[in-house]
């Protein structure tokens, strides 16, 4: 059966599921204007960061794609970014990358517009005159297959590997049957699991990318002179069940369901589906989903055990758990409280229907409970320090 | 008490609820089973579901979650103190 949403249509021919008006910095030292924008309006997203500047080489081919791709992302409407005038990744280039999808968008250097005050001054005309165009979008009706899901675990604990993430493989599976994207991400949580994945890898060039960035996490671990049994899986993951980073990751990588993989794409890349793709992200929650909203999902599911609040400021993400005393104590950051899969009231098949459900209307505009509590983080992946 | 068995090949199973020392354990699986507990076993963590030695796989959904370090009893909690991953790990193993 056909499954449709409505979504908002954009120049490129992608589907939003939101209609975000952002205002971007470029660097840290610009963040001052985006905040005092966000103080002021409640018609905007603001994204502010820690990064824009000192970035070597590669790292800042990879930050320059992922503010680009924020930007790029379906569910952003019109754009402004805010640089200072003098760092390594310039709001100028920002901009004219965003500029490819068709959509508005605008940059302000604080030196060149003299100073905080002025640049806020010439912000405020660029957001009206932003604004007044996007409101008069409207929604219209668009298949699952323009839809690409990101999928995420955090806080995960025994229930994430036997109720919430195969929940969300079958759910993975049927959106990929209709013909949509679905990204599994968080490379930290495939070792241990990762033959499992290669097996399912379209060509043996996927299955060497799967290797390759399955080795990159080991060596970083062992680059830092340490043991990844200090950090993954967590103090709490491993309070609640889950011993070893493999046992961990088998369970994890139960959300991408069981078709074939098509591609590993890195950090922010832009994904095309359709299929199962992997996005080569850490474990770090809110740097997995800034990537995966970076590389164009609309939205999100994230399976959860021990219950989180976390969301993203352009992509709704669903909460679901397996859990029963998380789907209650952490009841207000919960969208689908799953644990009567556990307790055999409720079969897999049930609680996939819901989902998908929840998944449609929240495409269609219905608010997580991340977006209705305001709990939405970015944070950009690193590959090298501030030099 | 019960606790569930994902993979017939599992030498572990899951507990779902907080399970005291000398419990009987239903084993929730495709043969129904039993077992006793001989430790306390906190709600989602394992127990094992044969003796094992040292050195040996661990077993969950029929794939290799680690290597226990000490020998184990059938019915004893299985978790950092006798199960260690393989990965990630300083020491060349």
């Amino acid at each position: 059966m056909s499954r449709f949403f409505q979504g908002y249509t954009r120049p490129d021919g992608r589907v939003g599921v939101r209609n975000h008006l952002l205002v971007m910095s470029s660097v840290v030292c610009a963040n001052t204007v985006p905040r005092t924008l966000e103080r002021e309006r409640n018609d905007i997203v603001s994204l502010t960061h820690q990064h824009g500047c000192a970035h070597l080489g590669p790292d800042r081919e990879q930050a320059l794609r992922t503010l680009a791709g924020l930007g790029e992302n379906p569910n952003v409407g019109a754009c402004l970014v805010i640089g200072l005038g003098c760092e390594n990744i310039p709001a100028q280039e920002i901009a004219g990358k965003i500029s490819k999808t068709g959509k508005p968008v605008a940059y302000l250097n604080i030196q060149e517009e003299e100073g905080v005050k002025r640049c806020l001054v010439r912000a405020r005309q660029i957001l009206d005159q932003m604004q007044g165009e996007l409101s008069g979008q409207r929604r219209t009706e668009a298949s699952l297959a323009q839809l690409i899901l990101g999928t995420q675990c955090g806080g995960s604990d025994f229930t994430s590997g036997i109720v919430a993430n195969p929940l969300l493989g079958l759910l993975s599976d049927n959106l990929i049957a209709q013909g949509g994207t679905v990204v599994l991400s968080e490379t930290t949580e495939f070792i241990g699991a990762e033959h499992i994945l290669k097996r399912r890898a379209e060509s043996p060039q996927v299955a060497r990318d799967i290797d390759l960035i399955v080795e990159a996490v080991e060596a970083e671990v062992r680059r830092a002179g340490t043991d990844l049994r200090g950090s993954q899986p967590s103090p709490g993951n491993m309070a609640g069940g889950l011993t070893t980073i493999e046992e961990k990751s088998l369970g994890c990588v139960l959300k991408g369901g069981s078709t074939p993989i098509r591609a590993v794409k890195a950090y922010g890349e832009r994904i095309q589906g359709p299929g199962l793709v992997i996005m080569d992200t850490p474990g770090h929650d809110v740097e997995s989903l800034t990537g995966m909203a970076a590389g164009g999902c609309q939205l999100a599911v994230f399976t959860t055990g021990r219950g989180t609040p976390v969301g993203n400021p352009l992509m709704p993400v669903i909460k679901v758990t397996g859990n029963p005393r998380c789907g209650h104590i952490l009841r207000d950051h919960i969208d689908l409280d799953l644990s009567g899969v556990l307790s055999g009231e409720d079969t897999l098949e049930q609680a996939e229907e819901r989902l998908m459900d929840l998944v449609l209307r929240t495409s269609s505009g219905q608010l997580t409970r991340a977006e209705a509590t305001g709990t939405g983080e970015i944070a950009l992946y690193r590959l090298h320090p501030s030099v | 008490m019960r606790a569930i068995v994902l993979d017939k090949r599992d030498t572990v199973a899951v507990s779902l609820e907080h399970i005291p020392a000398g419990s009987r354990v239903k084993l929730i699986s495709e043969e129904d089973s039993c077992l006793l507990a001989l430790e306390d076993i906190p709600p989602g963590h394992k127990l094992a579901l044969e003796d094992l030695p040292a050195g040996h796989p661990i077993l969950k959904y029929g794939e290799v979650i680690g290597q226990s370090t000490q020998p184990i009893s059938r019915g004893q909690h299985v978790h950092s103190h006798n199960l260690e991953s393989r990965r990630g790990r300083s020491d060349s193993r």
